[in-house]
């Protein structure tokens, strides 16, 4: 495991990572110290009866939102990033170096899955971590459940990477591990109105083909927004889509273990 | 006990429905014994690598059993005393030569303080030290395998599998790779090499196996390989005189005024030919056994495998 982690470290380094992500997180600072600025302007002009929290919501949720979507787009930069890194490590030539030392299979690949969610999660835990400090700096405010936010989105990542992961290990192709990648992001953000959908289905098949989808699926877009409402001191309605995202990320890398261990190289 | 144990070993890929199955290792039996060099040789698509990775677990046979260090190629600890070089190695390109060397001391289970104590020893050994720090991604292929040579020495390993590591090697560098060898022989290491490269093998391993289309046709020591059992040189000073060797006893090859070359019936006869020879005065220098090199000896076993003229 330790080696495997230094090695995903230097490949993050040597594949200019750390540029990317330092570069989007400064970019995301200037942007949160102009809001400051922005912030006063509002401030001076909206003398009428207009409530900002009415078009904003509470100043707590708007802040949580911000940080949701900042932490949503470092953990989409991450999966986008690590996408090719396992297929990569098995291309013929280089799987050869990995398998021929005595560790089984399973603890191969576990130690990669987690080498690269450990690695890249903290990459984003700091840009996210600097973004948060900054804009409690300038909107003198904090979140209280920042760390819960985080939290909730390093499991989105690690929801993710247990799909890119299986998809490269089976296709050996960092694209093919996108594009799944993508279409179960479509497909899991179509299924969170799955009580509309269902509405407006007359069929009862097709009804229950959407809810059926809906409850094995990952419900990452849901992860997200109950973790802003959690953060931002609202209720959370239902934990399920956080620990059936999780399940289903469990019982995919579980098939990923079985097909990697009897896969010939 | 063997440091390899090879029994009855098959391995069948599928392809598909349309191209059928291939039959990439036909009931394989080999044993390697500790501390010797032995060569595999074998035409491409004879099957000799995957006859190691199925040794080194990474791949699964369809039949039969195999053992490393006692050990079956499934259980990991098999591999804990087993090097490996494979042929045209595609190193991970963000790691120097070292980083290279000492992931490979990491996975292998060894401390920092040995995988410290060894890295940098084994790149000097096979020539890499001053291209320690230099990123893989910029070596050539001699580089590669002689780094490869290095990642594979690590763990101290008392098995050694080299699939073809001279491959791309200048002729200093496969000379020093040689050395290497001999070293490790002269260590007790049981090294198991893959190599189209006939010379090389003859030069340096004690036993081979020749591998053709997944069948093993022959196994024997280098020696029994380069002799023709047969037949003999013999280095005397015949002049202009005519020999004639009895029908009986053999024919004659060749000869010239220094020497000659007979094929005898049985190998005891030579003693007859001496006898003539010594009868006739000429004075006879030496007679020694008639040598094929390695490449001939694999040639005529392949083709008679094969049914197919050289």
């Amino acid at each position: 495991m330790r080696g495997i982690t230094r090695e995903t470290v230097v490949e993050l380094v040597d594949r200019k990572m750390l540029w990317l992500f330092g570069g989007l997180t400064l970019i995301t600072l200037f942007i949160v110290y102009l809001s400051g600025n922005i912030r006063g302007e509002i401030a001076i002009e909206s003398s009428g009866p207009a409530d900002l929290d009415t078009i904003l919501g509470t100043p707590r949720y708007f802040a949580a939102a911000v940080y949701g979507r900042v932490l949503w787009l470092l953990v989409f930069l991450a999966v986008l990033g690590t996408a090719g890194l396992v297929p990569r490590m098995l291309e013929r030539g280089r799987a050869e170096y990995y398998l021929s030392k005595p560790n089984s299979r399973a603890a191969f690949l576990a130690s990669r899955f987690l080498a690269i969610w450990i690695v890249y999660g903290l990459l984003v835990a700091v840009c996210a971590g600097a973004v948060a400090v900054a804009g409690a700096i300038v909107h003198e405010t904090s979140i209280g459940g920042v760390v819960f936010l985080f939290v909730v989105h390093l499991l989105i990542m690690l929801v993710w990477l247990s799909i890119t992961v299986t998809v490269g290990l089976l296709s050996r192709s960092a694209t093919v591990a996108l594009m799944a990648a993508f279409s179960v992001w479509v497909a899991q953000f179509l299924l969170s109105f799955h009580d509309r959908m269902g509405g407006l289905v007359t069929s009862d098949v097709a009804r229950t083909t959407v809810k059926l989808l809906y409850y094995v699926l990952p419900k990452t877009s849901q992860m997200a927004e109950l973790a802003v409402n959690f953060a931002a001191g609202r209720p959370v309605e239902t934990w399920l889509p956080l620990w059936s995202s999780l399940l289903f990320a469990g019982a995919l890398f579980s098939a990923a273990l079985w097909i990697f261990k009897r896969r010939d190289y | 006990m063997n440091a390899i144990e090879i029994q009855d070993v098959t391995k069948i890929f599928h392809t598909g429905l349309k191209n059928g199955n291939i039959v990439a290792l036909d009931s394989v039996t080999l044993s390697v014994r500790p501390g010797e060099i032995f060569g595999l040789l074998g035409p491409n698509g004879a099957g000799k690598t995957t006859l190691v990775k199925g040794l080194l677990g990474m791949l699964k046979f369809t039949s039969g059993e195999a053992l490393i260090n006692g050990r079956p190629p499934s259980d990991p600890l098999s591999r804990r005393k087993a090097g490996f070089l494979q042929e045209n190695p595609r190193f991970p390109e963000h790691l120097t030569g070292l980083g290279l060397v000492e992931l490979a001391g990491r996975l292998s289970g060894l401390s920092e303080a040995e995988v410290g104590e060894h890295s940098v020893k084994l790149l000097d050994l096979v020539g890499m030290g001053k291209w320690a720090d230099t990123k893989v991604r910029k070596y050539s292929k001699g580089m590669n395998q002689r780094v490869g040579l290095a990642q594979a020495l690590v763990s101290d390993p008392e098995i050694l599998f080299l699939d073809e590591p001279t491959d791309g090697v200048d002729p200093t560098g496969k000379v020093e790779i040689r050395q290497v060898l001999m070293l490790l022989r002269d260590q007790g290491k049981t090294v198991f090499l893959n190599s189209h490269l006939l010379a090389e093998v003859e030069a340096v391993a004690d036993r081979v196996a020749i591998l053709s289309r997944g069948k093993v046709i022959r196994v024997a020591t280098v020696e029994e390989l380069t002799v023709r059992e047969c037949q003999f040189e013999i280095e005397a000073e015949i002049g202009n005189e005519r020999i004639e060797i009895p029908p009986e006893l053999g024919k004659r090859l060749s000869i010239t005024s220094r020497g000659m070359a007979v094929a005898l019936n049985n190998p005891e006869d030579i003693n007859q030919v001496i006898d003539q020879l010594r009868m006739r005065k000429i004075n006879i220098r030496s007679v020694r056994p008639a040598r094929i090199s390695l490449e001939q000896s694999f040639f005529e076993a392949v083709s008679q495998d094969s049914g197919e003229p050289l």
